[in-house]
């Protein structure tokens, strides 16, 4: 055993004395720099939403918190405030201002078309960014 | 033990070039490419048998080094962490495709096979033993000759093999040893028959 391991060293020893390592082509190097080059570009337009999944988590838990603070509150309170406030005779001939501003029909409909046009190219621009960077 | 230490840890000018790198100098990366491309380039091959592929997979080698350079911490030498990148991205991709390569029917090995073998190899003109041993590891499995490639090639000794296979020393030692030999037969099967009868 050991003088067949001795033999089979030799052997490969002599095989590989003077074989040559394969080179890759010859634009090698250059392929893998772009290729690097073109990841750093990704990385740089990478999708980041505006308020961050933290921030968002917070607002969220503050949403929830302020919603069963108020819930306790109006409950408790409906049977002497909110009830009183609400069914009071006042309230109910409370109205709502009229306000009549001087808006033209071309002015409205140029905002409207305005907005339209803003939507469609948000929506166009989106789709855009998300297959270049796919 | 020192010698160990100090042969497995990454050099100084290889901590600077990769702080260079890392301090936003990327035209520096091309330096780590063009002094492993060709043996990164060599394990794919070996391992993939097919040179499109083999580019491709070293070119992703060079990407994932790029890109996790930053977890390099230099208690290995940097060709080591190299190397181990290239050897689990050919076998990420042979994983992927399920691909099988050609394996030929090996016979037993003999003292006197393997001896007859090497007077011939020995005999041989150095550009043919190249393209004959070339020729030869495309016939070995994917792993052994990632094996013999970085042993013979590198020049790596077993415990730099060790942090490349994930594998103990005595494991590697069991491993070359049925490389060798698998290796010695393939040899053997694509000598031409006269030319062993010289040497026999």
């Amino acid at each position: 055993m050991d003088k067949t391991d001795k033999e089979l060293r030799e052997l490969l020893d002599i095989a590989f004395h003077d074989a040559q390592l394969d080179a890759p082509s010859a634009d090698f190097t250059d392929v893998v720099m772009n290729q690097i080059k073109a990841s750093e570009e990704q990385v740089k337009f990478a999708y980041k939403p505006i308020i961050s999944r933290n921030v968002l988590g917070v607002m969220g838990v503050l949403f929830v918190v302020l919603l069963i603070f108020l819930t306790f509150q109006l409950d408790s309170a409906s049977s002497n405030w909110f009830s009183q406030t609400l069914s009071s005779k006042w309230i109910s001939e409370l109205t709502m201002p009229k306000f009549e501003l001087p808006f033209s029909r071309i002015l409205v409909y140029t905002i409207g078309t305005m907005g339209l046009l803003v939507m469609v190219q948000t929506t166009l621009l989106k789709g855009y960014f998300d297959k270049r960077l796919a | 033990m020192i010698y160990r230490l100090i042969n497995q840890m990454a050099t100084n000018t290889e901590t600077t070039l990769i702080n260079r790198i890392l301090n936003g100098e990327t035209a520096a990366f091309s330096e780590v490419v063009d002094a492993y491309k060709n043996l990164v380039f060599s394990l794919a091959l070996q391992m993939l048998k097919n040179q499109e592929e083999a580019e491709e997979v070293a070119q992703d080698t060079f990407v994932k080094v790029y890109s996790s350079l930053e977890s390099f911490k230099g208690d290995s030498k940097f060709s080591t962490w190299i190397y181990r990148i290239a050897y689990n991205t050919c076998l990420d991709r042979l994983k992927k495709y399920k691909r099988k390569y050609l394996e030929e029917e090996l016979n037993a090995v003999t003292e006197n096979k393997i001896y007859t073998t090497k007077n011939a190899l020995h005999e041989m003109e150095q550009k043919e033993r190249s393209a004959k041993v070339k020729a030869c590891l495309q016939y070995l499995p994917p792993e052994d000759a990632a094996l013999l490639t970085l042993f013979y090639f590198e020049e790596k000794n077993l415990n730099e093999l060790e942090e490349i296979f994930e594998q103990s020393v005595n494991t590697l030692k069991v491993r070359l040893h049925r490389a060798r030999k698998k290796f010695a037969l393939i040899l053997e099967n694509h000598i031409e028959p006269e030319v062993l009868r010289n040497y026999g």
